[in-house]
């Protein structure tokens, strides 16, 4: 049976929580640090991406000193930042806080390098930062091309060598940390296949870091040689190769666009299930499509060297066009479970649809990139920085925000406002769309990437003022979210452990969770072990189709019910509502963790499997019986009809409904047990405490 | 029993409660399906308004169809791909404001149009392969975007939550999944094969081009070379643009011209000795990196006369944004009218000024004052301040140290006709240059081919 039940005795002492936030090695609050200080950092190069975005509005120089080199050196520090310092960290964050809660666990499996990895990022941020106050930043562009960048002069170009492998050294720590936490500390029941999606992508996204982060400090290293003791590794008069560089860093750099999408795969598929009240469609195929696309990354490095003249390129080209198709069956499953289902427009929601709505830009741009002749045309042009901010803004930041939305109540015991999250929303999307739309435009008509003038007769100046103004839309949409999280953070912590009545263990424990995470865990037999605890599994949790006999036999029996009657006592054994209570119309409940997980059954209804038809007003609202009966015996998924809530749920105002602290629900549930028989209408909840 | 529920999951709507209660959640709805069909109307809007132009651009004027007169003479050299006077071939006549749609701009035939979603109109018949290859590509892109969009749209509007019951639980179907697995793999294994006829087509290369010209990119500018050494071809044979029949270095941020024959076949080989560069002429629809060490090749047969606009794509360093060149595209008859007449005035200009000479130790000091002055890579001068005696004539010793770029030192302003500019020192080369009396003053003195490149000369 899945059990946790370490209460272990803490002896607390005094600490300054400064000291505390320092030294911690509790992989919660890593995970804080981590997404803070990536927002910072976020913002910083969002600065530079608007000095950037001012100077190029207009023909002729603007902000920077042409002979300066200035402009070289804010975009160089944009793009580092923003991939470096702000994507790679920030789903590092959302991982260290949401995997070992995901699969129940009560930390990283090396805490304390897990905060080493913290430590080394601000580290290394610092190093790469420093540059500008010490007679230049790097200049060379993210990609940093050798010869150019062998050649820079200045400190610049070290510190960014030097940066970066301080801060690769981190992922790959933070890689091997996610491998082992994944590998060996799952909660009994969760097998490999039962593990949340965004688990699976943290997992190949850590594998990625350990083949390509490597590969890329040997890279670092050779660059440091040649500027530094007179190496050649990539100077052809010294016998070197002035496209090694490129092989080497593509090498890393193409899986590396894979690890920074990834994870936000991961949170789209955790958040898309949830508020469409549905599980994901297709997970098997997600999982395959995910590894295939982990596999495929390490394929289709030269797609970005089409124009050198050296690599073969049907060959690049062919396993370029081949990725696109694990990626698009992501796409037709993520609508897949959006289909039929209940869509609720939280915040969360609303960033994810916008994900694959302005993500699908970015693939769909990838085909074009694909197929060489065209990509002769587009490569270096504003149409790729069109594409790289399509699929790193649209994809992996529209993900970090949907993934603030979702799991902020869990982190910090309070939701954000959902007012000021749509105004945030609403001026983030049409913003990314303005912003980088009129780029595409741009380089398909010649504009190269990384100048810091063109000519006015080039005609480019409108598209370039409307990118502009997309730009400052962007940075203005950031005010709503910061005001948000700073009302917020001020309101009583009152979300509840499950605000959006959500599917996976991190809800099953308290907002936010004791620093041992679980008290107790719900049996795990299927991807979404808590809603099985809350809807049962015969409301289509498939455990009968994966679960082991052993398991099956391990169903909590009446002894085990009895035990845990005690409202006040936690249980070790929380439970699952077994056929006998079904048919009695009784509501099992589970105290696990205090989370106050529930069983919602209506208190008359009839067998399992059999349309709910309660005898009160509310029936004509219930959907009729499904067309495809449940068939228990083959143990198949069962289409069976959809539950309804609490009846007397159609009296209450509906607005907050499903965000309603789940405690509420239980209250109501509960309640409505015991007055068994009364017509449930009758039996309305109060107001939460 | 998978089909049922293939039909079940896709078709069979759910039943629809007949009282609304979440107006929050439809408001939200709404919030998503306005912005998302804000972006479907900027995409739509923007297609139609870009199809018109590249659509009116892309015709052949009146005068296409009728192939200039001395298009075929020049191919007499067996070609590869097939004669030059079966290509369109524009006369030069095309009234150039043909499909200029910009107010106050004056277009040539084959220039930019205003961005779209199209590429500028290509203007070499590689440039049309590509051209092609886009429009598959584009046209395909465009139609699963319009479906999966209109999907997701779709599923916002139809399936926000108006009740609070629990949806069908559907975990996935195997047909359905196996389906949409299959058609993207189809496009995609369609387009590939597409792409892989279209790159066998641009990057082939003829034994026996009609020209070969070398293209010599250096940190920030570029050198054209015509009748070159034949062992520019391998990598290690390349020496130095000068060498060649006829050879051009580009000045100031507009760069060299390219005078290319309309209708023949044209090699261009590509050389670096710095950094990467890229060669991109955007109304060709085609770059090639410009990579130290090794020769790159391209081929293009113009088809259209015109002037065209290039432009280095890698990311050079500092002055990467000004590293300009020209493509002018000539009937092949003006085109040995133009080399002739090049090749003359280069003899002319070799005659009237000596090479600038190798003096071993910078200045013999006859004419009196010396100013050294020297330059060890393409950014800015060693120093940035010189001085210099006024009203008497005086030498600059110029050590152009740099191993990759030439440079010279000119002076603005400091002749009656304007800036005083001497030969340009090829790279690890010495120059001795001789400047006429200056009045005192300050004079800012630069490199003509790196206008980046500055400093002061304080004249007393
Ligand atoms: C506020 C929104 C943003 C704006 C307005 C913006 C704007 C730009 C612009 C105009 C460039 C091109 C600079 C040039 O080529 O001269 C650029 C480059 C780049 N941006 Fe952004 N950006 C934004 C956000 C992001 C984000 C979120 C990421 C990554 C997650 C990102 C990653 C990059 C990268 C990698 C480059 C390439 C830098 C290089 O060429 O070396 N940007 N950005
Ligand atoms: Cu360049
Ligand atoms: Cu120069």
């Amino acid at each position: 049976m899945a059990t946790t039940a370490l209460t272990p005795r803490a002896i607390p002492y005094p600490r300054s929580r400064v000291y505390e936030w320092l030294t911690t090695t509790d992989h919660k609050k890593i995970g804080v640090l981590y997404i803070t200080s990536s927002f910072i950092f976020f913002l910083l190069a969002g600065i530079l991406a608007l000095f950037i975005r001012s100077e190029l509005a207009l023909p002729g120089s603007q902000i920077f000193d042409p002979t300066s080199g200035l402009y070289n050196q804010v975009f160089t520090m944009h793009g580092t930042t923003m991939i470096f310092l702000f994507v790679m960290p920030m789903l590092t964050g959302f991982g260290n806080y949401i995997v070992p809660l995901q699969i129940g666990a009560a930390d990283m499996a090396f805490p304390r390098i897990n905060a080493l990895s913290f430590w080394m990022i601000p580290l290394s941020g610092i190093l790469l930062f420093s540059g500008f106050f010490l007679g230049g930043a790097a200049a060379a562009g993210w990609t940093s091309y050798a010869p150019l960048s062998a050649r820079e002069v200045g400190p610049g170009q070290d510190l960014w060598i030097v940066g970066l492998i301080l801060n690769g050294t981190s992922s790959i720590l933070g890689g091997i940390n996610f491998i082992a936490t994944i590998f060996k500390l799952r909660a009994p029941g969760m097998t490999l296949m039962r593990m949340p999606l965004f688990v699976w992508n943290v997992l190949v996204t850590s594998l990625l870091l350990l083949f390509a982060v490597p590969v890329l400090t040997s890279a670092l290293i050779m660059l440091f040689i040649d500027r530094n003791y007179g190496g050649g590794f990539f100077n052809p008069a010294a016998g070197g190769n002035a496209i090694l560089w490129q092989h080497v860093f593509w090498f890393f750099g193409h899986p590396e666009v894979y690890i920074m999408i990834l994870p936000a795969f991961g949170i789209i598929s955790e958040v898309l299930p949830v508020f469409s009240r549905k599980p994901l469609f297709g997970y098997r195929a997600f999982v395959m499509a995910t590894v295939a696309i982990g596999a495929l990354g390490f394929g289709v490095w030269a797609h970005h060297m089409f124009t050198t003249g050296s690599v073969y390129l049907p060959f690049f080209a062919f396993t370029t066009f081949l990725i696109s198709v694990p990626t698009g069956v992501k796409m037709f499953n993520w609508i897949a479970t959006m289909w039929r289902g209940r869509l609720q427009f939280t915040t969360a929601m609303l960033f994810a649809v916008g994900f694959l709505a302005t993500f699908l830009i970015g693939g769909l741009d990838g085909a074009f990139a694909a197929a060489a002749p065209v990509d002769f045309h587009l490569q270096d042009t504003y149409w790729v920085v069109s594409h790289l901010h399509y699929v790193l803004f649209g994809g992996s930041a529209f993900g970090v925000f949907a993934a603030t939305y979702y799991w902020f109540p869990k982190i910090f015991g309070v939701r954000l406002d959902e007012g000021f999250g749509k105004i945030h929303f609403t001026l983030h999307f049409l913003g990314t769309q303005l912003a980088f739309f009129p780029m595409h435009l741009l380089g398909l008509d010649g504009m190269p990437r990384r100048i810091q003038d063109y000519s006015p007769a080039a005609g480019w100046q409108d598209m370039n003022v409307l990118s502009t103004i997309g730009a400052f839309m962007i940075a203005i949409s950031i005010l709503p979210f910061l005001w948000n999280v700073f009302i917020s953070l001020r309101k009583p912590r009152d979300a509840g452990d499950d605000p959006w009545d959500a599917f996976t263990l991190e809800w099953a424990t308290t907002s936010p969770p004791p620093p041992h995470n679980f008290d107790a865990l719900p049996p795990i037999r299927s991807e979404r072990p808590l809603f099985d605890l809350k809807y049962g599994e015969l409301m289509g949790g498939h455990a009968g189709q994966h679960a082991t006999p052993a398991e099956a036999a391990g169903y909590p029996t009446e002894a085990d019910r009895e035990a845990q009657s005690d409202p006040q006592g936690r249980a070790d054994l929380p439970t699952n509502p077994t056929v006998a209570d079904v048919e009695a119309g009784t509501t099992a409940r589970s105290e696990a963790g205090g989370s106050g997980v529930i069983v919602v059954r209506p208190a008359d209804s009839e067998a399992p499997g059999q349309p709910a038809a309660p005898a009160t007003e509310a029936a004509p609202e219930t959907p009729a019986a499904p067309e495809t009966p449940a068939t228990p015996e083959t143990g198949e998924p069962k289409l069976v009809p959809p539950v309804t809530h609490a009846p007397g749920e159609g009296e209450v105002t509906s607005a907050a409904d499903a965000s309603r602290p789940s405690a509420e629900v239980t209250e109501r549930v509960r309640r409505q047990a015991r007055q068994k028989g009364t017509p449930p209408s009758d039996a309305r909840p109060e107001e939460p405490r | 029993m998978e089909l049922l529920r293939l039909k079940h999951a896709l078709f069979g709507l759910p039943p629809r409660p007949r009282r609304v209660r979440a107006r929050r959640h439809r408001a939200a709805a709404a919030l998503g399906g306005i912005a998302m069909s804000a972006l479907l109307a900027l995409l739509l809007a923007g297609t139609t308004m870009a199809v018109e132009p590249s659509a009116s651009a892309g015709e052949p004027s009146p005068s296409a169809a009728e192939p200039s007169p001395s298009a075929g003479e020049q191919s007499a050299s067996p070609s590869t791909r097939g004669s030059p006077a079966s290509s369109p071939v524009t006369s030069p006549s095309v009234s150039p404001d043909e499909s200029g749609d910009l107010p106050g701009q004056v277009l040539s035939p084959g220039e930019a149009a205003p961005p779209g979603f199209f590429p500028p109109a290509p203007v070499t018949e590689q440039g049309r392969d590509i051209n092609n290859l886009y429009s598959i590509v584009f046209w395909i892109a465009a139609a699963i975007f319009i479906f999966v969009e209109a999907l997701i749209l779709w599923a916002v509007l139809r399936y926000r939550r108006l009740d609070d019951t629990l949806p069908a639980q559907t975990h996935g179907n195997r047909i359905a999944e196996f389906i949409w697995t299959l058609i993207p793999a189809v496009i995609v294994v369609f387009l590939f094969v597409a792409s892989t006829t279209v790159i066998y087509r641009v990057e082939a290369k003829s034994e026996n081009p009609d020209l070969t010209v070398d293209v010599y990119g250096f940190q920030w500018q570029w050198s054209f070379g015509y009748d070159c050494p034949q062992e520019f071809g391998s990598a290690g044979g390349f020496t130095r643009v000068e060498d060649c029949g006829l050879s051009f270095t580009g000045q100031g941020a507009q760069g060299p011209e390219m005078v290319l024959p309309v209708g023949q076949l044209v090699q261009i080989r590509l050389h670096g000795s710095d950094v990467n560069h890229a060669f991109y002429v955007p109304q060709f629809l085609y770059k090639k990196d410009v990579i130290p060490g090794q020769v790159n090749r391209f081929e293009v047969r113009v088809e259209q006369p015109g002037t065209y606009t290039g432009q280095c794509a890698e990311f050079c360093g500092l002055a990467h944004a000004s590293m300009n060149f020209t493509v002018r595209a000539v009937p092949p008859s003006e085109y040995d009218a133009w080399k002739t007449q090049a090749e003359q005035e280069a003899e002319e200009r070799e005659n009237a000024t000596p090479p600038p000479s190798p003096s071993g130790d910078g200045g013999d000091g006859e004419t009196g004052a010396t100013v050294e002055i020297a330059a060890e890579n393409a950014s800015a001068f060693t120093a940035d301040q010189a001085e210099a005696p006024a009203d008497q004539p005086f030498s600059i010793a110029f050590d152009n140290r740099d191993p990759s770029a030439p440079h010279n030192v000119s002076i603005r302003g400091a002749t009656p006709e304007g800036d005083f500019v001497p030969p340009i020192a090829d790279p690890g080369q010495q120059a001795s240059y001789e400047v006429p009396p200056l009045a005192a003053g300050e004079y800012e003195f630069y490199c003509v081919v790196h206008p980046n490149m500055q400093g002061t000369l304080t004249v007393r």
